[in-house]
């Protein structure tokens, strides 16, 4: 091994930065080298001397700089969106107080009002007080080309391109009106809507209703929630930045009064040999 | 979940950047808390300035912060990482400021060996406070020599004889291969011994 690379790897050797086979062939060298082994001698004498530059303890407000700057990194990097305006937060808790009164008075609607039954009256419909007999009659129709009078509803037909309604009450245009048929009796297995009165919903529908009323209140509670975090976190914001600029004014306070105190005195002799200069 | 500070004490740089990045603020503070004296000497030794060497470990946890998400614990060190950040702060800060100017090391030595020579005690033997004045006439020396060596070099022996990393390590903080990590620290040793010759060798 030439010495040149004998002593990058003596260098590295001192730093535990060898193999096994190579601080072998380093040791091999070094026991028929003087000048490489003076030079391991130094370099290790130059790290004991290194060593003796101890490390020093930095300021110790730095940590807690630290974290408030970081807080303060943090909440900038907010979208500009989450931030919403004061008025949303007296809305939203508004709507949320709404909502949950709504839920409640359905509610105890729901828990007051009797099960509907269906009953008997509601079923003579007009199309069933029809004698049977007339179910048998053939349906009456009119002819086809018979034109509706103009004072009869009419019903009107769009005009394809032309973009205008065309009302179908007379002319060749005039649709033959379809043949009415008295239809039988609805019977009371198929649905439900028919035969209960409106004011009532059924329960399916009201479960519905509560479950759309819970998720809505729900959500306006959520928009609440966040609307109220948000401020909290504006106003954290604003006292941390107040907080960096006292911070910031104390430190260049106490810098000045440093350097103020560090500045040699000026003596009067300056002064006086400035004036006589003038006069030469 | 709350952390007594048992537990923190245990968990390791990695588990603490994984809460960290889980969202949780304080897994930083405690980072910070643990790093802040060999970075802030990291940065001292290189820029020679206390208050700016505050400033730059600010920065580079502030760094750390912002693409915190793009550590991957599984697959590095994080002092590694850590100290790739800091090598990045500090070499952009010395090549966007002026270079102070350097101590004179002839100057230096000769106060150095009259403090030394001349005190009553030399023959004796040292005082602490000797001692300790010696200690503080070194340090001043030793910063203007390492102040005198290429950033490169600098930074690998900084990094070798005051953070302790090992030659891999400062390997990937520098982004070079190993063997040129081993010729940096070489070189920088040969130009120290070079200026501290007349101090710590006799002739």
């Amino acid at each position: 091994m030439r010495c040149k690379r004998a002593r990058i790897m003596i260098s590295a050797s001192i730093d535990g930065g060898l193999s096994r086979r190579e601080e072998s062939a380093v040791e091999r060298h070094l026991s028929r080298c003087a000048a490489c082994a003076r030079e391991k001698a130094e370099l290790t004498h130059l790290q004991d001397a290194m060593a003796l530059w101890a490390d020093e303890e930095p300021s110790a407000w730095l940590a807690e700089n630290f974290a408030h700057r970081m807080k303060a990194q943090q909440e900038k990097r907010q979208p500009a969106a989450v931030r919403r305006p004061r008025w949303l937060v007296g809305t939203a808790a508004a709507g949320l107080a709404t909502a949950l009164l709504a839920f409640a008075i359905l509610v105890t609607y729901q828990l007051q009002a009797p099960p509907v039954q269906p009953t008997k009256t509601t079923l003579e419909t007009p199309a069933a007080t029809q004698p049977a007999a007339e179910m048998a009659k053939p349906p009456t129709t009119q002819p086809a080309v018979k034109p509706a009078p103009d004072a009869s509803p009419s019903v009107a037909r769009p005009d394809g391109d032309k973009g205008t309604w065309t009302r179908l009450t007379g002319g060749e245009n005039a649709r033959p009106r379809p043949p009415v048929v008295s239809r039988p009796p609805r019977s009371p297995k198929r649905g439900t809507g028919s035969l209960i009165s409106r004011g009532t919903p059924a329960p399916a529908e009201a479960e519905r209703i509560v479950l759309k009323n819970i998720a809505a209140a729900g959500f306006a509670n959520e928009r609440a929630t966040h609307a109220v975090t948000d401020e909290l976190g504006e106003a954290e914001l604003a006292v941390n930045e107040s907080i960096e600029r006292v911070r910031g004014t104390l430190r260049r306070a106490v810098d000045v009064l440093m350097a103020s105190y560090a500045a040699p005195a000026i003596e009067d002799s300056e002064t006086t040999d400035s004036d006589k200069g003038g006069t030469l | 979940m709350m952390q007594t500070a048992t537990n923190r004490a245990r968990e390791t740089d990695e588990e603490l950047m994984a809460r960290f990045q889980a969202g949780d603020s304080s897994a930083m503070e405690e980072l910070f808390a643990r790093f802040q004296k060999p970075l802030f000497n990291f940065f001292f030794r290189m820029v020679g300035r206390r208050e700016t060497a505050e400033d730059l470990v600010q920065e580079t946890f502030l760094k750390l912060c912002r693409f915190g998400h793009t550590f991957r614990g599984s697959h590095a060190k994080f002092t590694t990482w850590l100290y790739s950040v800091a090598g990045n702060q500090c070499r952009d800060y010395l090549r966007h400021s002026a270079r102070r100017p350097e101590t004179s090391l002839g100057e230096l030595e000769e106060n150095v060996q009259e403090n030394y020579s001349s005190h009553p005690d030399a023959a004796a033997g040292n005082s602490p406070v000797e001692d300790h004045l010696l200690r503080l006439e070194l340090r001043a020396v030793l910063q203007s020599a390492i102040d005198s060596l290429p950033e490169k070099e600098r930074s690998a022996i900084v990094l070798r004889e005051y953070q302790g990393l090992e030659y891999k390590e400062i390997a990937e903080v520098l982004g070079c291969p190993i063997g040129s990590v081993k010729v940096l620290i070489f070189r920088a040793r040969q130009r120290l011994r070079e200026r501290l010759k007349g101090m710590l060798f006799s002739a």
